[in-house]
Formats: C-alpha cells, sequence, structure tokens
C-alpha cells in the first residue's frame, strides 16, 4: 500500500512537472520568436 | 466403421468446444455488432472481435506461442513495442498543436484529467489487483487505446485485451459518459463562459513545438520515449511542409495497415480462461470510474485554475483534458453551445484534447520508470 501511495503522488506530481516544463517551453518559444521578428522589423524599418 | 467415426470427430473443433468458448463467441460477435451497427470505434472493436472469435476456435492454435500467426503478430507487433509507437507517429501527423500553442496554460487540463488515472490506480490497488495490474487499468482513464495497450504489453499481458476493449468501448460512450458528470460539476454561468480569442500561431512556432517537446518529455520521462518520439515526430512531418508524401503515409497507409495488425491480435488474447473471470467486470467499472474521475478531476482543475486568473477559463475545457481525440473536444463544444449557442468551444477544447494524448504518455511512462 505504502508503494502505491508513492506512485500516486509522484505520478501525479510528475504529470503536473512535465507539463509544466512544456508550458514554460511554450511560453519562451513564443517570446523569442516576437522578439527575433521585432527585432527584424526595426532593423528594416 | 463406428470407432473411426467416433476418432474422426475427436480430431474437430466440435468434440472439444466449451461453454466458456461459445459466450467469447457472443462477446466477439457483440463487439462487431457495436462497430457495424453502431459505429462504436469500428476501426478497432471490429478486428478486436474478430480476433476474440478466432481465439476461441478450437484446435485453430492461432496464438500458439512461435506457431500461431496471430501469436506472431501479437510477438512482434506489440510485445517488441512496434505497433502502438507506430499508430502515434499517425496520430502526431493528423494532430494540430496549433489551440495548445496559442492558449498555453491549457496544457495543465490535459494533466488535470490524468488525475483520474492515479486515482484509479490507487483503488484498483487497494481493491486487491497487484501494482502492475492497477496501473494497466488506471491508464485506461486517459482514453488513449494504444497508451493503454502499449502499458498494459508491458505491465499486464494478461489484461492486455480487457484493458484495450474497455478503454475503446469507453472512448466510444464518450458522448454519453461525460455530459452529465460535466453538468454535474458546473453552473449554468460557468458553461456560459467566453474564451478569449486565440493569437495566431506561426509556423515557426509549430515546427518548433514537436521538437522541443521530444526534449522536454524525453528527458524527462525517458520510459516514454518510443511513444513521445513517434507522436512528434510524425507531427514534424506535418509541420514542416516539406515531407508530405511522409505525413500522408503516416496518417493513411501506414496507420490503417498497423491498426489491422494491433486489433486483431488484441481481440486474439482473449481466449475464454483468461476473459471469463469475476475481475474482468471489475475492470470494466474501474475503465467506467477511470473515466468518469478524469473528466471530474479536468473540470475541477480549470475551476481551481479561475480562481487565480484575471482571464476565466471555461471549466467545460477541463473535460477535454482525457484523450478521446476529437470525440471529447466535441462533447466540450456540445455542452457549451446547450448553455450558450453562440459559445463556440471547439478550437478551445482541442487544445487540452491534444494536451491530454501528452499526459497520458508521460503518465505511462512514469508507471514504467516506477514499476517496470
Amino acid at each position: 500500500m505504502s508503494n502505491s501511495i508513492t506512485v500516486f503522488i509522484s505520478g501525479i506530481v510528475g504529470v503536473f512537472f512535465g507539463m509544466a516544463f512544456l508550458y514554460i517551453s511554450m511560453k519562451t518559444t513564443a517570446l523569442v520568436i516576437d522578439r527575433l521578428e521585432k527585432g527584424k522589423e526595426e532593423k528594416q524599418s | 466403421m463406428m470407432e473411426l467415426f467416433t476418432r474422426l470427430f475427436q480430431t474437430t473443433g466440435l468434440f472439444h468446444l466449451t461453454p466458456g468458448m461459445v459466450i467469447m463467441w457472443l462477446i466477439g460477435l457483440t463487439l462487431i455488432y457495436l462497430a457495424v451497427k453502431k459505429e462504436y470505434e469500428p476501426l478497432l472493436l471490429l478486428p478486436i472481435g474478430f480476433g476474440i472469435i478466432l481465439v476461441n476456435l478450437p484446435f485453430a492454435g492461432l496464438m500458439t506461442p512461435e506457431e500461431g500467426l496471430l501469436w506472431k503478430f501479437y510477438q512482434y507487433g506489440i510485445h517488441w513495442e512496434i505497433i502502438p509507437p507506430v499508430i502515434f507517429l499517425g496520430l502526431g501527423a493528423l494532430t494540430d498543436f496549433g489551440p495548445l500553442i496559442a492558449n498555453p496554460r491549457l496544457i495543465f487540463l490535459g494533466a488535470g484529467a490524468q488525475a483520474g488515472v492515479y486515482i484509479t490506480f490507487f483503488v484498483a490497488n487497494a481493491m486487491g489487483f497487484d501494482i502492475r495490474e492497477a496501473a494497466t487499468i488506471g491508464i485506461i482513464g486517459g482514453a488513449d487505446g494504444p497508451t493503454t495497450i502499449f502499458l498494459a504489453s508491458k505491465m499486464a499481458p494478461q489484461l492486455l485485451g480487457v484493458c484495450a476493449v474497455a478503454a475503446y468501448s469507453y472512448m466510444a460512450l464518450v458522448p454519453i459518459i461525460q455530459p452529465p458528470v460535466m453538468k454535474l460539476m458546473t453552473t449554468e454561468a460557468e458553461r456560459k463562459i467566453r474564451m478569449k480569442k486565440s493569437r495566431k500561431v506561426k509556423k515557426l512556432e509549430k515546427i518548433l513545438f514537436p521538437l522541443i517537446s521530444t526534449f522536454v518529455i524525453i528527458l524527462l520521462v525517458p520510459a516514454s520515449a518510443p511513444l513521445i518520439s513517434m507522436f512528434m515526430l510524425g507531427n514534424l512531418f506535418r509541420e514542416s511542409g516539406v515531407v508530405e508524401r511522409l505525413n500522408n503515409a503516416a496518417q493513411n497507409e501506414l496507420m490503417n495497415i498497423v491498426t489491422i495488425f494491433l486489433g486483431v491480435p488484441v481481440g486474439a488474447t482473449m481466449n475464454a480462461e483468461n476473459f471469463l473471470q469475476p475481475k474482468v467486470i471489475f475492470i470494466f467499472v474501474l475503465g467506467l470510474f477511470a473515466f468518469i474521475i478524469s473528466t471530474m478531476t479536468g473540470v475541477l482543475l480549470a475551476k481551481l485554475i479561475n480562481l487565480f486568473s484575471k482571464t476565466k477559463i471555461n471549466p467545460l475545457l477541463g473535460a477535454a483534458g482525457v484523450s478521446a481525440v476529437p470525440m471529447a473536444a466535441r462533447v466540450v463544444h456540445k455542452v457549451g453551445i446547450e448553455a450558450d449557442k453562440k459559445n463556440y468551444l471547439l478550437m478551445y477544447a482541442m487544445g487540452p484534447n491534444v494536451a491530454g494524448v501528452i499526459g497520458t504518455v508521460i503518465a505511462a511512462g512514469i508507471f514504467l520508470t516506477l514499476l517496470g
């Protein structure tokens, strides 16, 4: 039973942890792409 | 003469027929009926139903180790982890991550629904299933057929057939199972919440998403690599726009071919001795429980996010966090429309829906890491 509690807790935490990393990477990617595009636009103007 | 006739009769399958085999034929025929007449997940339930009938024909020997035709399909296709990842390649090629990239916070709803997987795992273990069987039963709540088959083949091959049938049956029943739960968990006012208009997603973001996800997920949960790598490769085929032939092959021909070789051997794991046990009924009940709890936890998480967020999420979207793509998203849209005729939730619901696929793969990977 104690083993299943460990799996239960680490499973839920692990899934949220993984999704949080993906969330951060999506946000960062969007930010970097935006910055790069703005930089390009500024150079052109 | 009579003795010869008796001996001849004894060599036929008819002589070795058992009542259990006949019951299994009826179960196989029922699945075929549901596939043909009701169109419940016909691509899988039809070959599974046929596989059940085949393996319960005495002396056919199709699942005889090393010799049987279906045993070879099972051994080299499923046990060797080939078919579920190839299905994921096709799914990746079919998936548009745009709605998720446009609303990244919806990814948490895909995680929220996985709580149902772990709650069911815990309950199944408490009910007496061993820990590896409990993990296999829990993953049914992820509503993802290939992931269920993938995990079952590694953790509890004896439950593979029943868990696959439970997962696909309940996936087909999503429009019946989910709406009452969603309505129970939300108020009319919550169901009317309109989502903020999504931003336009750039092509570069869509190309980078499968690459970055591959790094992030495999570095965190290496055991999920077979499924997530193929899923993201398929998506890269799609989004790159330069390998249209591979993209088409992955989502059409390849996926169709492996679906045939998946369904029949899965059905063939269900012989009468394995299947006709009281625990099978518990597995179906727990599978339904998993679906309901996953829907509830997804909706609850959306409501929790709303407590801390200025921009509200329609909590119905949480129900799309189970993987059944795109059925769960369609159900969210339908329930949303019932509350407010102009509230179009389909595109928003696709975000947590595809996040649910990723979430279920991560959940399976964690089970494999901890219990494999």
